[in-house]
């Protein structure tokens, strides 16, 4: 069974921003969209393990705040040097303006 | 462009390489790089190579080089560019015929020109970081001089391995004219916090070498005895081999605002190369910062392959030290006023405005990456060159990626 694991409220996350969740010994970056979607994926830059939730969100693009690797965090997919290896996703839901994650 | 030669396997020649692969160019490449390593990343020598005994990531793999096809020549030094003939003359004499040709050589830390300079390391590539790790231990008294990015990054990587750390710059104060005084006021107390000695306004006279490490006389008949001294003063382009055959040079192998040198089969990319910037007054810079390294690879690549594409991007750099990361974007020396902005957190971004109210830099520290965000929307907020309202952009409320939509 799918095990769903709460993040925060819908409205700590502003729209098209990202923040950190840490769970257990793990970290994650949860997203919203311009669009007022939720994502979320691995917190940590395949490139130099930095957070990326401190990173810049434009649209459906996060930015690695260090070294300006780019992933497209609705799917995960790198976009380029100097990352090259894609981000893990997991899914998302709202419920009763909760946020959570599937892990 | 049949083939391409590529002189320097730093951090803008090895992204020149990879970069013709990515944009499918199927033609010879040829990197000649002059230390006995597979390219690697610069920026960590300073950071956690020392502090932490990580070796810096790759930027290729020898194996993903042969993979690319990109042919690459490690411990080579070129000792000629033949442009006559279209040809290198390597130092064994080996000859390397060229079509275009792309100079990425670099810079080379500058020397200390007192009497026992010569006593002073330098920390500028693999093999002198290795070696300098070997020599920091608990307990040793390391003397830097210089205060500024790479002297810090030294001094506080020192720290963490428990060294006693001194450090001597000649300005009045750290950092120069590369940050705001404020910014560079929080790292001085910040290195203060964590038991840096940092001194000011001194006049070097001479280094003595003795038998249990090093004296370091100042001019004011003060000395200052330590186990190990290092120069951070800055680096210069490596222009020799560019000079020697007759390119134009003026701080560093001067190009046009396509990284085109004084011979259109020639271009040059990186800490050596200096270039006019079309929005900075067309002013003619030298930039020594990793982003801009791959940028310029990027573009002289694209101009290579056919394409008219000015150089344009933002300058930007970090620095980390201790816990705390500073970032700058733009150039703080161009702004004819500073308008500081204080976020809820504490934490202030301080906005350089030119006389049109235009932003020209901006510049932040912080614990870990907290002033990403901010530094990187002003770098957006520069290239954009909106003109601002100073009474909005020192307020925290305002959102400034609205700012940049609007």
């Amino acid at each position: 069974m799918t095990k769903w694991v709460q993040v925060c409220a819908a409205d700590d996350i502003e729209e098209e921003d990202v923040i950190r969740f840490d769970h257990g010994d793990r970290t994650f970056a949860v997203y919203r969209s311009p669009d007022d979607e939720y994502y979320a994926t691995d917190g940590l830059c395949t490139h130099e393990k930095i957070h990326l939730a401190d990173g810049l969100v434009m649209d459906n693009v996060i930015e690695c705040p260090k070294h300006n690797g780019r992933f497209d965090y609705t799917d995960g997919s790198a976009l380029g040097a100097p990352v090259c290896v894609n981000l893990q996703t997991y899914p998302v839901k709202v419920e009763d303006g909760l946020v959570f994650i599937s892990l | 462009m049949e083939s391409l030669t590529i002189i320097g396997a730093g951090e803008a020649g090895t992204r020149a390489a990879l970069h013709l692969r990515e944009s499918n160019w199927d033609g010879e490449i040829v990197l000649i790089g002059q230390e006995p390593h597979t390219p690697y990343e610069r920026p960590p020598l300073s950071k956690t190579l020392l502090a932490e005994g990580i070796p810096p990531p790759l930027l290729s793999s020898a194996e993903q080089l042969q993979e690319l096809q990109i042919q690459f020549l490690q411990s080579s030094q070129v000792a000629e560019i033949d442009r006559q003939s279209h040809r290198l003359r390597l130092q064994n004499d080996e000859f390397f015929p060229y079509n275009k040709l792309l100079i990425a050589t670099g810079a080379s830390a500058r020397k200390l020109t007192c009497t026992g300079g010569e006593h002073a390391l330098v920390l500028r590539n693999l093999d002198e970081a290795l070696a300098f790790c070997c020599l920091l231990a608990p307990g040793k008294h390391l003397i830097l001089i210089g205060a500024g990015f790479i002297g810090l990054e030294l001094a506080a990587s020192a720290r963490k391995v428990d060294c006693k750390v001194t450090v001597l710059e000649m300005a009045q104060r750290i950092l120069g004219r590369a940050v705001p005084p404020e910014v560079a006021e929080v790292v001085a107390s910040e290195h203060k916090r964590q038991g840096v000695e940092i001194r000011c306004d001194i006049e070097l006279d001479q280094i003595q070498a003795s038998k249990s490490g090093y004296t370091i006389e100042l001019k004011n008949g003060e000395s200052i005895s330590g186990d190990l001294v290092v120069a951070g003063i800055g680096a210069v382009p490596e222009v020799a081999l560019a000079e020697a055959a007759g390119l134009d040079i003026e701080n560093g192998v001067s190009v046009n605002a396509f990284l085109q040198t004084s011979d259109p089969d020639i271009y040059a990319v990186g800490d050596c190369c200096s270039f006019p910037h079309p929005l900075y007054e067309q002013q003619r810079m030298r930039l020594e910062m990793w982003r801009c390294a791959r940028d310029q690879a990027e573009c002289a690549v694209q101009n290579l392959l056919g394409e008219t594409k000015e150089f344009s991007a933002i300058p930007w750099f970090w620095s980390d030290q201790f816990e705390l990361s500073l970032q700058v974007a733009g150039l703080p020396s161009f702004a004819k006023r500073v308008i500081p902005r204080t976020r809820p957190d504490g934490v202030t971004i301080y906005f350089g405005l030119n006389d049109q109210e235009q932003l020209v830099s901006a510049a932040g520290i912080g614990t870990g990456n907290s002033v990403a965000k901010d530094i990187r929307l002003a770098e957006m907020l520069i290239a954009a060159q909106k003109t601002m309202n100073p009474a909005e952009l020192c307020d925290p409320k305002l959102n400034l990626k609205k700012l940049l939509k609007s």
